[in-house]
């Protein structure tokens, strides 16, 4: 038997190794910083113009009054806030921890204005929120006020309750109308503070932009009227969008508030979208003011 | 003392058989406590580094524990101060680029660890660039539009569309496993490759390249926002980086290197389409698919993305135990079978010399396949640990050996000395 080869002993086993400790730590450390540079530039070589928001109209006016452009401020929100509202319609909007089933309350009427919560034998939300699809314009009635909420053509509903009813477009364009009884003296603009926290919340909506909140002008038996136009970054889990949209909030004359918020993703293609969104202010704030 | 397994002889005071790393002391037959890879850990314990980057010892993996929680804690403050540009970059690429230097550190597959690697890297990049784009960009912007628009401040889940949650967490999760599985399948059919090791590695890299990639394209609004620097939702932007940076990463590559590992098969060759792979690569994507269904339904209940950060982890814990079972149950039994049918002396990858163990610094026998001290199989030692054992780099099925390859030790010698020893 021949005697066996043996090796001469490592004095380590980082010998075993093309790279020392703090060769790898130190290529790792390297390597991130490097990539989160290149990160950062691209944060500043893609940073786009800003979108442009001077889509406030006046609801009533058949979207042909454009109101002055509006700036939007800073990171967080330059809206005022008054905190120590205690306005009753804050707490009825949708909060974050809001996980309520879907109602079977409410109805889209295609072509038609209902003028009370009862259904109207047009197709209600399904369970789980996929959309009913009308075959054209219609209106849905929100249950709690009696309020119809006008839905353009190709337009779906994915969910509704006594408050509250969510459409879409199926393309990235979004509105939520939502309507309670409130103290008729009590101003859109506040209420619309008051609500914003609820309505974009900070941990989802980051780099939240808000213009200044804008008083329109009442008309038919809105007494106040008001709305904020702002932009944010949503993210999650799974991915992040850039949004842009708008809050419009009424309060007619018999207290009776109601909401509508349309918002676009991505924020750059909001300005091709509004246009779609328009008649649902006009013709929705129309109804409510009871010009048609 | 024979070995009751595989009836060969060792040493007296060989705690492990030489050649199938069989426990020859009472009490752990079975050897269900020692991971073969890493003897210093037990097979069912949660060690993200040893597990996928099997070829470190106990030392170099601590120099990668020490280096990801150096960047980690440096990303997460980038985070914390709102840089969410650099952050969520570095983020994306601090796993696949640890790995990157992992392969250099051990000089996996000689010259060849740049241009393979780098090589996987770019080509299953760029596919899941496409996937993505064409997920989230080009057909089903709608449908992702839904879960943006349709929020636990919308409505709750009652908002949620069920056919976008199909797309995005079962659709998208299958597509991204083939995908994912396709060049790092090509790589391991490589003769040169068909360790189940090499498996484990291309399916790591494949899936953590491909989760870089994936992430660059569905948070690629945060490079294109108005402001560079956020200060709202900080403790969200959190959770999100140490999802992508951590959960996320290891997922994809712990469940592709399952899948890869397993076509790639215990012994020399590659055992390729077998029911195996696909039981496997049906594991893969069921974790995927779980780990995104649950991401999906937890981000309608308050605290919704910590929530699926720790689903996630949980996902990650079982994947990682996964890998370790399945790599000990195939150095063992590939052991068990050489040993079945030689005395290990044509066996290339078992040592040709002996040397000495990197993993405890004893002394490794001729022909041996583990540490007759700490049970660690030599499968796992890096390449110039294998060089040191007389064994050529590239394990199996290829011609040639490296220039450098020590020269075979005479075939008949069939028993192992210890301690410059006596023939047992």
């Amino acid at each position: 038997m021949s005697a066996p080869q043996t090796t001469p002993p490592v004095r380590s086993t980082e010998e075993y190794f093309n790279n020392s400790r703090l060769r790898v730590i130190g290529l790792i450390l390297a390597a991130t910083v490097a990539v989160g540079a290149l990160g950062g530039l691209a944060g500043v070589v893609f940073d786009p113009e800003p979108v442009s928001k001077d889509h406030v109209i006046q609801p009533g006016s058949d979207g042909e009054t454009r109101l002055q452009p509006q700036r939007l401020g800073g990171p967080g929100s330059s809206a005022p806030h008054r905190s120590d509202l205690t306005v009753p319609y804050a707490v009825r909007v949708p909060s974050v921890s809001s996980t309520e089933s879907p109602g079977t309350v409410g109805s889209i009427s295609p072509g038609t204005t209902s003028s009370s919560g009862a259904a109207t034998g047009s197709p209600a939300p399904t369970p789980g929120g996929e959309p009913t699809v009308p075959s054209g314009s219609g209106t849905a009635t929100i249950e709690a006020t009696g309020v119809d909420i006008y839905i353009p053509p190709g337009w779906s509903i994915y969910n509704q309750n006594e408050n509250q009813v969510y459409f879409t477009d199926g393309d990235g364009s979004y509105s939520f109308a939502f309507s309670a009884a409130d103290d008729p003296s009590t101003t859109a603009g506040d209420l619309i503070t008051a609500a914003l926290d609820n309505l974009l919340p900070p941990e989802l909506y980051t780099q939240r932009r808000t213009s200044d909140v804008v008083t329109l002008t009442p008309f038919g038996s809105v007494v106040s009227i008001a709305a904020i136009e702002y932009e944010a970054l949503w993210v999650d889990n799974q991915g992040s969008a850039t949004i842009h949209g708008q809050i419009y909030l009424g309060v007619r004359q018999d207290g009776t508030v109601l909401g509508i918020e349309i918002e676009h993703m991505p924020a750059e293609e909001f300005a091709d979208s509004v246009e779609e969104m328009y008649p649902i202010l006009d013709n929705s704030f129309g109804r409510f003011a009871g010009l048609s | 003392m024979a070995c009751p397994t595989c009836s060969s002889v060792n040493p007296e005071v060989a705690t492990y058989c030489y050649r199938c790393g069989t426990t020859l002391r009472a009490g752990d037959a079975k050897r269900q406590g020692t991971y073969a890879v890493q003897s210093a850990e037990g097979v069912t314990q949660f060690a993200v580094i040893s597990t996928v980057m099997p070829h470190t010892s106990r030392h170099s993996a601590d120099n990668y524990r020490w280096a990801m929680i150096l960047a980690g804690t440096l990303i997460l403050a980038t985070t914390a101060l709102g840089l969410l540009p650099i952050a969520i970059a570095a983020a994306a690429f601090l796993v696949p680029l640890a790995y990157l230097v992992y392969i250099d550190d051990v000089n996996l597959w000689e010259e060849a660890p740049t241009a393979v690697v780098v090589g996987l890297f770019i080509a299953t990049g760029a596919l899941a660039v496409l996937i993505s784009m064409f997920f989230f960009e080009w057909v089903f912007d709608g449908q992702w539009a839904s879960f943006v628009g349709g929020t636990r401040a919308r409505g709750g889940i009652s908002s949620m569309s069920f056919s976008a949650l199909l797309i995005f967490a079962v659709l998208l999760p299958v597509v991204a496993e083939v995908a994912k599985n396709l060049f790092a399948v090509l790589l391991a059919s490589r003769p040169e490759f068909d360790d189940m090791i090499d498996g484990l590695t291309f399916g790591v890299a494949a899936g953590t390249a491909y989760a870089a990639f994936e992430t660059c394209v569905v948070y690629s609004s945060v490079f294109t926002a108005q402001d560079f620097r956020t200060t709202d939702g900080i403790s969200t932007w959190l959770v999100v980086v140490a999802n992508v940076m951590v959960v996320k990463s290891l997922i994809y590559g712990t469940a592709t290197g399952i899948a890869v590992a397993s076509y790639s098969g215990k012994g020399e060759g590659y055992d390729g389409f077998t029911p195996a792979y696909f039981a496997n690569f049906g594991l893969a994507v069921v974790a995927n698919v779980a780990y995104w269904l649950g991401v999906r339904l937890l981000a309608y209940v308050p605290f919704g993305n910590a929530l699926g950060l720790i689903w996630g982890f949980l996902i990650l814990i079982a994947l990682v135990i996964k890998i370790r079972m399945m790599l000990q149950v195939a150095l063992l039994e590939a052991a068990v079978e050489a040993a079945a049918k030689g005395d290990g002396s044509d066996d290339r990858r078992s040592t040709y010399v002996e040397t000495y163990c990197p993993e405890c610094e004893n002394l490794l026998l001729t022909n041996a396949s583990f540490c007759i001290v700490c049970g660690t199989s030599v499968r796992s030692s890096s390449v110039r640990a294998r060089r040191a054992m007389g064994m050529p780099a590239v394990p199996a099925g290829v011609g040639a050996a490296p220039p450098d390859t020590p020269a075979l030790p005479p075939a008949e010698e069939d028993a192992p000395q210890a301690d410059g020893g006596a023939e047992q």
